[in-house]
């Protein structure tokens, strides 16, 4: 790896700096760095040391792989330094190196690094390097992968990489290029999706439709404006020295069996678009893949992540109207990632997300108005049909209002509640973010910052802190003694026994609540107290642990129906102390959902339900993963789904249908092969072998 | 997969893992790093003595496999919270998930710090500064309401440089009472009555 050493000769670090740091220091001065670089690099070059030489190529081969925005600005420098005759088996070498990279493509779980490596072979291709010829013939490789394989890998690298070589192939190559795009065309509308290759394909598509028409390539002149991403637009007569490399390559195409999906966009931000001609613009679609890459590329650091993006609006001059629709694509691909709840094996946390747009809008505080218009507009165009989106959403929504020092337009997210429906999606998303917010934020500390109406009407929602009330009210009171005394589980079980009832399982069951009571005072009393009394009742002969089980989660709804929270933790803690199974959960659910239990009652147990057996992916032990129980969970949900009219609650089975198949791949590979040759949906198939 | 890091071209430009170590761990500067390198737990700083566990489970338990375990910082005297905590996740990369995006920001109205910590043991949960709070209550040089109050003892106790505690140099930023107004809430909910 590219690492800048104290071990390291001074000089081989100047050079990975150099070349690392290429742009960073902004557009003001873009030209003159680059030229500065160049006259620096062609001195070192001089020097004939190889250890310079072979630094100074790994150090292009790193950064044009892992540094797409600067794809051309190191094409650029290769190109300024080939017209130094002396330099000129520098590209050649750095070509190889990178086609020697190619290889390890089809081992990825991303076409990320293909995407990157093409894109700037086509940036040699553009300031004259490569040959177009042999370019052309790399993405007819790329279509003959696309074409064999079952997921768009190869696909999305081809579809990536045509926006950046387009003008110069159908310049100079038009019929082979044109034959290509026909080619595609084909392989798209096999596809019935509409992801981000879809919309990316649709813009590409029109743009050059719209160039033909154009003759005078008029389009052509606004795509190629911004210098930064292209700077050897910079230097026009420098270009027309640069020797080009008569060199032919292929890229090797491997037969793979993981499957890659692309993600999903689910709300579209371009304003081109509209009804009838269903236009989308390619800038929007190539910044938008420019985010997906970068946030691939630099999420383990936030500081990087945050400064690559400020690179972008510091160094590419942007018009009012493209800094707005850059801020609009930034915001709308995060928070279409945010919302993307089909399961996906690269699919980072809401903490994540909410993180970075927080961080992201501290550094555009100017422009904060449009930031949280652009935000509001977003959740105006937000899918109505998924309570997942809308956990996701207000998990996102709450963590940056909190930081958002609460100046916002309340209007238009409290706006969205309406009192007189009861059961609409709405409510549920206005309910879901102000409860999430003031959880995160104690209602008393912030009065003053926000709207008396909303506070009011807060108050009157069922304290999610509290759980309902304990039935049996006299008994309630013996045992709560018994847990205030703090007898161990031996003890408590003998005072237990003591209490004469009719019926001991109301016994049992308020014990339950009393105990819930008790926990529910923090999350340090959840950990003791359920340890200390739940590991004794699951002994032999005090209550079969399937009683237990269904004893404590018909409690745990009675008591908790109202608060996400407590249903995500108390359903996590038990399955862990393996008071209850995710048959059991299954099967509770089955229960409320056939007692049509109010909708939004349902639709918290669903969420905490998809939420438990997300986590159970990443988890070393899966409760009662064996493959006869995992088998009737499947058929038990896949009935459900059948049955189940609600959109809305059919799409959320759907997804635990899918998260207890993913976790139980996750934990025994060999024995998922065998449910899934009998699951019928295709889709289902794909999305879990994407695990 | 590969290293497809970019971040790791900048190595050279990115802050040390953690500015603090702690002396009494007993571990060298080099057993001490290299366990936080491994960490799975976090030290969150700067918290309301009001704020709840819930409230600190609620956001941090968004990250990947959720939070495996949360140990409130205690007043050994009094059981009271004293404005820190121990956060432990199920792996090292959902930790550094929650390191690089939590930090410095807002959870109850206060800035929290997420640092980096070697892991829990019993004892580690006490305040170590006068009184049974924290050592950096006791040199506070602005009032904050949300934090232990403590006599001010200068002279006592032991001195730190700008380097020995929890990046002492956000003292001055840490007192953040803003969303003024608020009421202060009768007692707090963290105590050892279980």
């Amino acid at each position: 790896m590219l690492q800048i050493q104290h071990q390291t000769p001074p000089e081989i670090n100047r050079i990975r700096q150099l070349i690392c740091r290429a742009g960073d220091e902004g557009a003001d001065t873009f030209k003159k760095d680059l030229q500065k670089i160049v006259d620096v690099l062609g001195e070192y070059y001089q020097q004939n040391k190889q250890e310079v030489k072979d630094a100074m190529i790994q150090s292009f081969i790193q950064c044009a792989k892992l540094l797409p925005l600067k794809s051309g600005i190191y094409a650029t420098i290769l190109a300024l330094l080939s017209t130094k005759q002396i330099t000129q088996s520098l590209t050649d070498q750095i070509i190889l190196g990178l086609l020697e990279h190619l290889p390890q493509i089809a081992q990825e779980e991303t076409p990320i690094l293909g995407q990157t490596i093409l894109k700037f072979l086509s940036e040699l291709m553009n300031v004259g390097l490569l040959n177009t010829v042999s370019f052309v013939e790399c993405l007819y490789d790329l279509e003959g992968g696309a074409e064999n394989e079952q997921s768009p890998f190869y696909l999305q690298i081809l579809l990536t990489t045509i926006p950046h070589a387009m003008i110069k192939a159908m310049e100079k190559n038009q019929i082979e290029f044109k034959n290509i795009i026909q080619n595609v065309e084909v392989l798209m509308t096999k596809r019935k999706t509409e992801d981000r290759l879809f919309h990316l394909w649709q813009s590409i598509r029109n743009f050059l439709n719209n160039q033909e028409k154009d003759a005078h390539t008029q389009i052509f002149q606004q795509f190629l404006k911004t210098s930064y991403p292209r700077p050897y637009l910079l230097f026009p007569d420098e270009m027309t020295q640069v020797r080009q490399l008569r060199r032919g390559f292929k890229i090797p195409i491997v037969k793979r069996t993981q499957i890659w999906r692309p993600q999903q966009i689910l709300v579209l931000n371009d304003e081109i678009r509209s009804q009838n001609n269903n236009k989308t613009d390619i800038q929007i679609e190539i910044t938008r893949q420019w985010i997906y890459e970068t946030i691939d590329l630099f999420k383990t650091n936030r500081q990087q992540i945050v400064f690559q993006f400020q690179l972008y609006q510091n160094c590419i001059k942007l018009s009012p109207s493209q800094e707005a629709q850059f801020r609009q694509t930034l915001i709308f691909t995060l928070l279409n990632m945010v919302i993307e709840v089909i399961p996906r094996k690269d699919q980072l946390s809401t903490a994540f997300y909410s993180g970075l747009l927080i961080h992201l809008s501290q550094r555009n505080s100017d422009n904060i108005k449009e930031w949280n218009e652009t935000i509001e507009q977003f959740i105006d165009l937000m899918p109505q049909n998924n309570i997942l989106i809308i956990e996701q959403l207000s998990d996102c929504l709450s963590h940056y209002f909190c930081n958002s020092n609460f100046k916002l337009n309340w209007d238009k997210f409290f706006g969205k509640y309406n009192p007189d429906e009861t059961d609409s999606i709405n409510n549920y998303l206005v309910i879901m973010i102000f409860r999430k917010l003031f959880l995160l934020v104690s209602v008393d500390k912030i009065t003053d910052l926000v709207p008396k109406n909303i506070i009011d009407w807060y108050n009157q929602l069922q304290d999610i802190t509290k759980p309902l009330d304990i039935e049996q009210i006299s008994l309630a009171e013996k045992i709560n003694s018994y847990l205030q005394q703090k007898l161990n589980g031996i003890e408590m079980l003998e005072q237990l026994k003591l209490i004469t009832n009719p019926n001991p399982d109301i016994v049992i069951q308020t014990f339950l609540e009393c105990l819930l009571q008790c926990i529910s005072k923090s999350i340090t009393h959840l950990n003791v107290l359920s340890k200390r009394y739940l590991s004794f009742l699951l002994q032999p002969n005090i209550i079969k642990p399937e009683k237990l089980g269904e004893i404590m989660l018909q409690t745990i709804f009675r008591m908790w129906n109202h608060s996400v929270f407590h249903l995500k933790v108390y359903l996590k803690e038990f399955l862990n102390l393996e008071v209850i199974s995710n048959l059991q959960i299954i099967n509770w659910l089955s229960d409320i959902i056939k007692q049509k239990s109010d909708n939004f009652k349902i639709y918290n147990v669903l969420i905490a339900i998809n939420d438990v057996f997300r986590k159970q992916t990443k988890l070393d032990q899966v409760q009662d993963c064996t493959y006869e129980n995992v088998k009737e969970i499947n058929t038990i949900l896949s009935k459900m789904i059948e049955q189940e009219q609600d959109i809305i609650i059919q799409s959320s089975l759907e997804n635990i249908q899918l998260q207890i198949l993913i976790a139980f791949k996750s934990t025994n590979g060999s024995q998922s092969e065998k449910l899934l040759k009998e699951i019928k949906s295709t889709q289902i198939k794909q999305i879990i072998m994407s695990f | 997969m590969s290293n497809l890091n970019a971040a790791s071209l900048y190595e050279n430009l990115q802050q040390p893992i953690s500015q603090y170590y702690d002396k009494s761990s007993n571990l060298t500067r080099e057993e001490y790093f290299y366990k936080l390198s491994i960490s799975t737990t976090l030290y969150l700083g700067n918290l309301s003595i009001y704020t709840t566990e819930e409230q600190i489970f609620e956001l941090f338990n968004r990250v990947g496999a959720g939070v495996r375990r949360l140990i409130m910082g205690r007043n050994k005297e009094t059981g009271k919270a004293i404005g820190f905590c121990f956060i432990e996740y199920f792996n090292h990369e959902d930790a550094k998930e929650a390191h690089e995006y939590l930090d410095l920001l807002k959870l109850d109205e206060r800035a929290i710090r997420v640092d980096w910590d070697i892991g829990y043991s019993e004892g580690r949960e006490y305040g170590r500064g006068t009184g049974g709070n924290q050592v950096r209550d006791s040199y506070r040089k602005v009032a904050d309401p949300e934090r232990p109050n403590v006599q001010q003892n200068r002279g006592r106790g032991r001195s730190y440089n700008n380097n020995g505690g929890r990046r002492k140099q956000a003292d001055e930023d840490e007192s953040d009472n803003s969303g003024g107004g608020y009421k202060k809430r009768a007692g707090n909910r963290s105590n050892n009555n279980y």
